[in-house]
């Protein structure tokens, strides 16, 4: 079975870093045959918006964000990774790794 | 809408050389202001600085996207430069920037489609088809030619 992510990305703009990131998270994690969902917030609103299901599905939930999470409470009781905007832009690849080792841990 | 619609010739440059990052955006910021993109550099500027201040721009292999949200920014926009000489930029790789797109954001909520657009841009620079074609281009057509299949396209 495929391992299962969920991600937002948003920084301080919402025009670019949060889009790049979004990008690059899904790159990664098609190369790594990994799952994942990106929620981008921002500033012309919210886009792919993860929804009750899909943080259920989430094995751990990746915060790669320069600004506050919106709705944050829907990740309560969730792993979360919680890094910057630009972490995934400069190595994708390790975040997915951070994020799936994370999921993997036992606290 | 297509990326192709936020691209200007009059807003490309590859004859841009100075010797650092702060000259390259003034620069840059001089052909928006030749174009109406922006009415005052100095303010521009500033809003550009600001926003480098929270987190590079320099997103790696050589290109930055800087840009700035100001009550000087009449419409969304961007202005492109390629640079002979790379300049330092403190960039995610710790590599000196040749490739960059500025982009212009005006303070007031303006079309939704044009934000749009720039992000679409900022996304397109995560591929590898369109940094390898950025770094063989010479020219303004080359630069228009790489994105003029890119459009949005609604997930």
């Amino acid at each position: 079975m495929k391992r299962k992510l969920i991600a937002v990305t948003a920084c301080a703009t919402g025009i670019a870093h949060t889009y790049m990131a979004e990008k690059a998270l899904r790159k990664a994690a098609k190369s790594m045959d990994v799952l994942i969902k990106v929620e981008t917030q921002g500033a012309t609103g919210i886009g792919n918006r993860l929804n009750e299901k899909d943080v259920q599905i989430g094995e751990a939930v990746i915060f790669a964000t320069d600004t506050k999470v919106r709705d944050a409470e829907r990740f309560d009781g969730k792993k979360i990774l919680d890094i910057n905007v630009s972490d995934p832009i400069k190595d994708a690849k390790k975040v997915i790794n951070d994020a799936l080792a994370l999921a993997d841990s036992s606290n | 809408m297509k990326i192709l619609e936020l691209l200007n010739k009059d807003q490309m440059s590859f004859d841009i050389k100075e010797d650092d990052q702060l000259a390259v955006i003034k620069d840059m910021a001089g052909m928006f202001l030749k174009t109406g993109v922006i009415d005052n550099v100095d303010d521009y500027v500033d809003s550009v600085l600001e926003r480098e201040k929270t987190g590079t721009t320099g997103i790696g292999g050589g290109i930055a996207i800087p840009h700035g949200k100001s009550k000087s920014v009449k419409e969304s926009s961007v202005a492109f430069a390629k640079l002979s000489k790379p300049v330092k930029w403190n960039a995610l790789d710790g590599k000196d920037v040749s490739i960059i797109f500025m982009l212009s954001i005006p303070a007031e909520s303006a079309s939704n489609e044009h934000l749009k657009l720039l992000s679409l841009l900022a996304q397109s620079l995560m591929d590898d088809d369109v940094i390898e074609a950025l770094d063989k281009a010479t020219t303004k057509d080359d630069i228009i030619n790489i994105f003029k299949n890119k459009e949005i396209v609604e997930q």
